[in-house]
């Protein structure tokens, strides 16, 4: 049976899990570490760097290093988010050929899916690392309250990782997989989910036969750790800017090191009261001074700087239980999830709000991947055990007449879903309709999202009114979204499946899959080199050490003589194949060098 | 001997009333039975076993639509939806076993004519736990993931449908508030469609009205016997067959009271039927041309010279008897229908009063003063129902269910005009596309009734520019503004019709 792995594609750290037999195994990547940050840079060599190796240098190389790519996956270019996001960013934001948003690393542009992509490869390879075979299938998760066009993206963004998604699903709902599965649990949880830079509340009812049906659903694609952080960094700046005059936002590395700083204090004054933020150097005056940022943060402070942000988020809890038609009071436990449910302040909030402690019991940065895993495994392996209902978190609909959402699909509901609808043409003679698909909670058309368009032609000539036009409208299980228009009359039919929205043509897709693989396979010798000039370093030091000793014991011997200058040789030829960097040589000369060190070592100990 | 058949009659009195023997008539009726022709029924049941499914007490005048549960095969039971599927749907080639495939269109013909309780198989009154546990059950057969990358053929879209049905009736069935809307609208549906039922040619109505007319050909037949065998003294003929008593739905049974039923107190009440019974004791048929004088009586010699001739007359005597005590049968029921009618009435129930009517106006199509009488008695019940079609109406249309709610609340109209619900009419039949002309006239009427309403104006107004009447509809809108520029929900209408206007 094919192994399906779960991805918890996040705006800070990513996270990859398996199912083992009944248990989500949380795969560690080769540093040791059970998440990843979800940072790719590229650098002055156009080496691409993940992870922490990227997060590391993200100082010296602010500008070619990106970090929260999920805030714009799925966004469009003129979109507010993205706006906020420019403001902020020390990479550059541009804008693509279809409206859509690209970033510019050294001379290269990438696709938001691909540059997240490059994060999934990751996560695939730290997978396939540890089961040592490949890995094809994989279940991704996104914020139960991504948009359509921002599900098409991540999905987009796993097939150029050369990933078969055959499931996305919401991170909420997935946590509270791994919280009841297996457990034959009957009760109605909430999960509140404060990522690195979304916000999601679900209100979920388990019950027997492993059932998990999501009652409602709701959110905010721009509100999570990142915000945080901001708060600190504008506290920062701002007092810096009152002390000298000057501005730290127009100094890129500064900025990221403030950001780096931010973050570390936000997660230090989850454990202690008070912390110290200290800069030195951290920029210089004109006359060649350099200036210090030194301050002391307290939990208060930050409490303080970030109320609105935790009032934000228990708002938002309200409506989704309201949402739910329940009273807080039939809410029986609550899953945190995501790193920022460690701060004390939320997990006050959250513990006031609901009237009873929050469920301890997760690993609020692991549950996410876990449940994903789940999924996947449930999917393929066609476990009768547990089935997951989940919900669409926007109303769908249409473009009327004046600019007005019709709404076909209410908010909140169970998916799969299809509705149908008659709509008839608005003037004499018309013989094409055009229709606007949105998704959005607004009744007026302009504030929702536009997923897509398409022109039903050929309608016959007949009075307004006169022609009648069957439209359906689907969600499938992965929450997105595809329309069928007919004309009832002649029976002319046209359909979409909304793609072409996530920012990327098909043919891009399939374009960037390909050079995905070239790197994949790049990376992978450039790996194995690494990996044999390392070892026949070790190796040609021990061995060169060794000479002196082995000369002094059977440098007499012709046998002697000969071994020395074959293990001469093989130092030399090692020494030509990292020159060369000849991976296939290099392990062999590896292999060479391994059996002169053992050979030597035997005469030492003889000696 | 298929004439005798008459679901009352049994084996002996066949063979009897033939002259047949006993085991030519079991053999010819075994070999209808297995033709089909004919069906045989248990004996009938003691009083005391009749009376053990004892009816339930519904709203007055109110009965199942149509006895199906009782008269179900166990075949059928297992299986209830065979029968509105070609079976070739069974043996498409898709990765689903087969009772499963059978489950699937079992749940999917059935669909729309289910309610919420009988889609889960649970009772009206179980609780949350029973219909959570009930819905998570069946989830796991009807959820697509269930057959995540199988070939489904065109299951996919019936799962998917069904599936959609199974959560939107146990999201309603999962919250007090809207449970508790949905079973008044149960209730309220069941008491119009007890109505409805009895009044158009529906099932319901055509198996009622069934069993009215085998009671009366049973009731004939009967009276055949009793004449062939005279009868003790004082005792009376049974009024129906015993064995249909039981399968009359309770609501439609007039004879609960005693007094109602074809008795022989009632016969004299009615000269025509005195008069023909006064005739078949006279052994002679009624009226018609070809009857011999009474006094006339025929000498053996002539009998067996017009032996032939005579047989020919005797099968159209016997046959013209047996119709006219068909007809005196028909006549006691109408009677009967009126009587019961009359008593529901006299009760102020106009909808028990209906569709008692309903069946005499069937039984007696040709007599206008029932019909006229019906039609004064529906209006009224429908009046009385109107509170009923109204809930109904308002169910329907906060489930979009549009043209269900235009028709409820056409009925709600029926005894109580009201500009209000006119105007949910045309509301209603132009957001689902119904019918124009219906539309236009129900808005129009709101608008005659009640001129100051801006709203009613707007509806008057979508119905003129649905119909191409743009200068009309202009007018429509500059009225609504004048009359209620403050209100938004009407500023928003005129807004996006002017824009639909051009």
């Amino acid at each position: 049976m094919e192994r399906v792995i779960g991805i918890d594609l996040g705006t800070t750290n990513s996270c990859v899990s398996i199912l083992e037999g009944d248990t989500p195994v949380v795969i560690p990547n080769r540093g040791g570490y059970k998440t990843t940050p979800s940072v790719v840079a590229v650098t002055e060599a156009g080496k691409r760097l993940v992870g922490h190796i990227a997060k590391r240098q993200a100082i010296t190389n602010a500008e070619n290093t990106v970090y929260a790519a999920k805030r714009l996956i799925g966004r469009k270019w003129n979109s507010p988010q993205v706006k906020n996001a420019i403001m902020t960013s020390s990479y550059s934001i541009v804008e693509g050929p279809h409206a859509d948003v690209r970033i510019k690393l050294r001379d290269k542009t990438y696709s938001i899916p691909e540059v997240s992509s490059i994060v999934l490869q990751e996560m695939k390879i730290i997978a396939e690392d540890y089961l040592g075979e490949p890995v094809k299938k994989a279940v991704i998760t996104v914020p139960a309250y991504f948009n359509d066009n921002q599900r098409q993206a991540t999905k987009d963004a796993g097939a150029i990782a050369g990933l078969d998604v055959i499931r996305i699903i919401n991170e909420p709902t997935s946590a509270s997989l791994a919280y009841g599965y297996g457990k034959d649990l009957d009760r109605t949880v909430a999960v509140y989910d404060l990522g690195g830079g979304t916000f999601d509340v679900s209100i979920l009812e388990i019950g027997s036969h492993g059932v998990f049906k999501v009652i409602s659903t709701t959110g905010d694609t721009f509100l999570g750790g990142e915000d945080f952080d901001a708060r600190i960094i504008d506290w920062l700046i701002g007092s810096f800017q009152e002390e000298h005059q000057i501005d730290l936002r127009q100094d890129r590395m500064a900025l990221q090191r403030l950001r780096d700083a931010a973050e570390k204090a936000k997660c230090e004054l989850s454990s202690v009261r008070e912390t110290e933020i200290n800069l030195p150097f951290i920029i210089s005056t004109g006359r060649n001074e350099a200036l210090h940022l030194q301050r002391t943060l307290s939990r208060q402070t930050l409490e303080k700087l970030t109320e609105d942000l935790v009032e934000r988020t228990i708002d938002i809890c309200r409506q989704a239980i309201g949402d739910a038609k329940l009273d807080v009071d039939e809410i029986e436990d609550v899953i945190l999830v995501g790193g920022m449910t460690r701060m004390p302040a939320v997990q006050q909030s959250v513990a006031t709000f609901f009237g009873r402690d929050p469920n301890k019991s997760v690993h609020p940065d692991e549950v996410v991947a876990m449940g994903a895993a789940i999924q996947g495994a449930a999917l393929v392996q066609e476990k009768q055990d547990m089935i997951l209902l989940d919900v669409t978190p926007h109303a769908l609909g249409i473009m009327t007449f004046g600019s007005y959402f019709e709404e076909l699909i209410p908010q909140n509901t169970t998916v799969p879903t299809s509705r149908t609808k008659i709509f008839t043409t608005s003037r004499d003679d018309q013989t094409a309709v055009k229709i606007l698909v949105m998704q959005g909670e607004s009744k007026r058309a302009d504030d929702n999202e536009l997923l897509g368009e398409f022109i039903l032609t050929g309608l016959r000539r007949a009075p307004k009114g006169h022609v009648e036009i069957e439209v359906t409208f689907e969600i499938n299980t992965d929450g997105i979204v595809s329309v069928h228009a007919k004309d009832l009359e002649t029976g002319q039919a046209q359909s979409i499946q909304v793609t072409a929205t996530s920012g990327l043509t098909q043919d891009e897709v399939k374009n960037m899959m390909s050079s995905a693989q070239d790197y994949l396979v790049e990376r992978r010798s450039d790996e194995q080199f690494e990996g044999a000039k390392q070892e026949a370093e070790t190796l040609m030091a021990e061995i060169e050490q060794m000479f002196p000793e082995i000369e002094r014991v059977v440098g007499g011997a012709d046998f002697g003589r000969d071994a020395i200058a074959k293990a001469r040789s093989a130092v030399d030829k090692t020494r030509a194949a990292i020159a060369s960097k000849d991976t296939a040589l290099l392990k062999e000369q590896v292999d060479q060098l391994a059996r002169t060190q053992r050979m030597f070592k035997g005469v030492v100990s003889r000696g | 001997m298929v004439s005798r058949i008459d679901g009352a009659t049994n084996v002996s009195e066949i063979a009897e009333e033939t002259g047949k023997s006993l085991e030519e008539v079991q053999t010819l009726l075994d070999r209808l039975v297995a033709l089909g022709a004919v069906t045989l029924e248990e004996p009938a049941p003691s009083p005391e076993r009749r009376a053990s499914p004892a009816p339930q007490p519904r709203p007055s005048g109110a009965f199942r639509i149509g006895p199906i549960v009782e008269t179900r095969t166990a075949a059928e039971a297992h299986h209830p939806a065979a029968s509105l599927y070609d079976p070739a749907e069974l043996d498409e080639a898709v990765d689903i076993e087969l009772p499963r495939r059978r489950q699937i269109l079992d749940l999917y013909y059935r669909i729309e004519q289910l309610s919420h309780y009988e889609l889960f198989g649970v009772d009206p009154s179980a609780d949350k736990k029973a219909i959570k546990a009930a819905y998570f059950e069946v989830v796991h057969v009807f959820h697509p993931d269930r057959y995540f990358g199988k070939n489904v053929g065109s299951f996919k879209p019936k799962l998917e449908k069904v599936f959609a049905r199974l959560t939107q009736a146990y999201d309603v069935l999962s919250r007090n508030a809207s449970r508790t809307e949905y079973d008044a609208y149960l209730r309220a549906q069941s008491k119009t469609r007890a109505f409805d039922a009895g009044q158009s040619d529906s099932a319901a109505h055509e198996a009622a009205l069934r069993d009215v007319m085998r009671r009366i050909q049973a009731e004939a037949s009967v009276e055949a016997r009793s004449l062939s065998v005279p009868p003790p003294a004082g005792s009376v003929p049974p009024a129906s067959g015993p064995s249909h008593t039981s399968s009359i739905p309770a609501g439609q049974r007039p004879s609960s009271n005693p007094s109602l039923r074809p008795s022989a107190s009632l016969r004299p009440s009615d000269p025509e039927s005195r008069r023909r019974a006064l005739a078949r004791k006279l052994g002679r048929p009624l009226a018609g041309g070809h009857d011999k004088p009474a006094t006339n009586e025929p000498t053996p010699e002539q009998l067996a010279a017009d032996s032939a001739q005579r047989q020919g007359w005797a099968a159209d005597e016997l046959k013209r008897r047996y119709q006219d005590r068909v007809h005196a049968a028909r006549d006691r029921q109408v009677e009967v229908y009126t009587r019961a009618a009359q008593q529901a009435l006299d009760k102020g129930d106009h909808v028990g009063a209906a569709n008692a009517l309903r069946i005499a106006v069937s039984l007696a199509p040709d007599d206008p003063s029932l019909a006229e009488r019906l039609n004064e008695v529906s209006g009224k019940a429908r009046a009385e129902l109107s509170t009923s079609y109204l809930e109904q109406a308002e169910y329907e249309e906060r489930d979009e269910k549009w043209l269900a709610a235009a028709q409820s609340y056409t009925r709600a109209l029926t005894g109580r005009p009201d500009a209000k619900v006119y105007e949910k009419v045309a509301h209603c039949l132009l957001s689902g596309e119904g019918n124009l002309r219906e539309a236009g006239e129900a808005a129009k009427k709101a608008v005659l009734m009640q001129p100051d309403n801006a709203r009613f104006r707007v509806t008057l107004a979508r119905f003129y520019a649905k119909a191409g009447m743009k200068q009309s509809a202009e007018g429509e809108l500059s009225r609504a503004q004048t009359l209620a520029p403050g209100d938004d929900k009407v500023t928003d209408w005129i807004r996006r019709l002017k824009r639909e206007l051009g």
